[in-house]
């Protein structure tokens, strides 16, 4: 997983070049703009600073997308048909991931007869299903792009003690007591011996104030998936937000390692818990000490399709 | 509706954050975005990556990830 940042200055750089071609085309060049979202918006603005002409013969009409129903629809929900109906419009994105949200876009403004439809990016995914007009940058599915940023996100886990893989040293040490028999009649030389016999394999504790509080082990699969086969944390240490922190380290590792999904045995009766945190049941079942448990994937990229999930 | 492009020059980022009535974190509030805050689904809800772990967490805790397996050590 590659992080790339565009500086303020390289995003000018690549909309004056746009802004230099759009002009080439003439009595087609789009003067209605639909930028996608506020990364749409903020690019459409910062093209408008660049170029005075430009800013004033040009209509923007903002496109909202609401990701709690993945629907595409126009700011204050007021239909622009007569702004687009016959007109050159050029749509506006920031970064297309799968193009699920431009392609509707796409389609909606299609509907309203504008005369044409162009579209822009600064930023493409290699898995986008919509290739833009033009664009900026193409980048790998699991990379990360900033720009035009006042704050860019660390990556965090708990704010105290640490996280750090099972070493040899830790063998003889007290194992976590979650109450789940399961977990408990584990042993550090048990998943240490793991770690040794499948390279694959990890074991990462969580350790504060010289105790492991909590563990995690997964392997990193052949097909590019993460499985996670034990996450436990002790008793007296729950509800401290450990095991959140321990999956999001794993899901973390996974990006980087370019995995696509993350799968987990779950038992009968948190199905549905997982299917609602973006799990689904992906067909395997087992019974073990009468405990029936579902392989459970869920993706890493959320841009994937549904039926992309491998493991 | 439309916006000309000398306003959008000069429009404040609340101003255009306002445009788009953004979705917001179900738990938190925090305008979601993905390559910052993260966008997640629960349920119905969308929440941000931080609520999302935070609130996976204590359902984690509650029934651990395991299988029975092999004890190797004793």
């Amino acid at each position: 997983m590659n992080t790339v940042f565009i500086s303020e200055e390289e995003v000018r750089g690549y909309l004056r070049d746009f802004i230099a071609r759009l002009s080439q085309l003439d009595k087609g060049v789009p003067r209605v703009w639909c930028p996608i979202g506020p990364s749409g918006l903020r690019l459409a603005q910062v093209a408008m600073q660049l170029d005075a002409d430009l800013a004033s013969q040009t209509q923007v009409v903002p496109i909202v997308f609401d990701r709690s129903n993945s629907t595409v629809s126009f700011s204050n929900d007021r239909c622009p048909e007569e702004v687009v109906k016959g007109r050159s419009i050029l749509l506006v994105d920031g970064s297309v991931h799968s193009a699920r949200t431009i392609s509707r876009a796409y389609a909606v403004l299609e509907s309203l007869g504008p005369s044409d439809i162009s579209s822009y990016s600064l930023v493409v995914r290699s898995g986008a299903s919509m290739v833009p007009n033009f664009f900026g940058l193409l980048v790998g599915d699991h990379d990360r792009v900033h720009f035009l940023k006042q704050e860019i996100p660390n990556n965090r886990l708990l704010p105290f003690g640490r996280v750090r893989t099972l070493a040899f040293e830790d063998l003889d040490k007290p194992m976590v007591q979650t109450g789940e028999h399961f977990i408990d009649k584990f042993t550090w030389s048990d998943l240490w011996y793991e770690m040794r016999a499948d390279r694959r394999r990890k074991t990462y504790l969580y350790e504060r104030t010289g105790e492991i509080q909590g563990f995690v082990s997964f392997r990193v699969g052949k097909a590019r998936g993460v499985l996670v086969d034990t996450l436990g944390v002790g008793r007296q240490h729950q509800r401290q937000g450990i095991a959140g922190a321990l999956l999001r380290w794993v899901e973390t590792l996974g990006r980087h390692r370019r995995c696509r999904s993350l799968s987990l045995w779950g038992v009968e009766q948190r199905r549905e818990w997982y299917e609602n945190r973006g799990f689904q049941a992906r067909g395997s079942q087992m019974v073990l000490d009468g405990v029936k448990f579902y392989m459970m994937r869920k993706k890493l990229l959320y841009s994937l399709p549904d039926d992309e999930l491998i493991c | 509706m439309a916006i000309s492009g000398d306003a959008l020059a000069t429009m404040s980022l609340q101003e255009m954050l306002d445009t788009y009535q953004p979705t917001k974190c179900a738990e938190c509030g925090v305008t979601l975005h993905e390559t910052t805050t993260g966008c997640r689904t629960v349920g119905p809800k969308c929440v941000c990556s931080d609520c999302y772990f935070r609130t996976m967490s204590d359902g984690l805790e509650q029934y651990p990830i395991c299988i029975p397996r092999m004890h190797r050590g004793g």
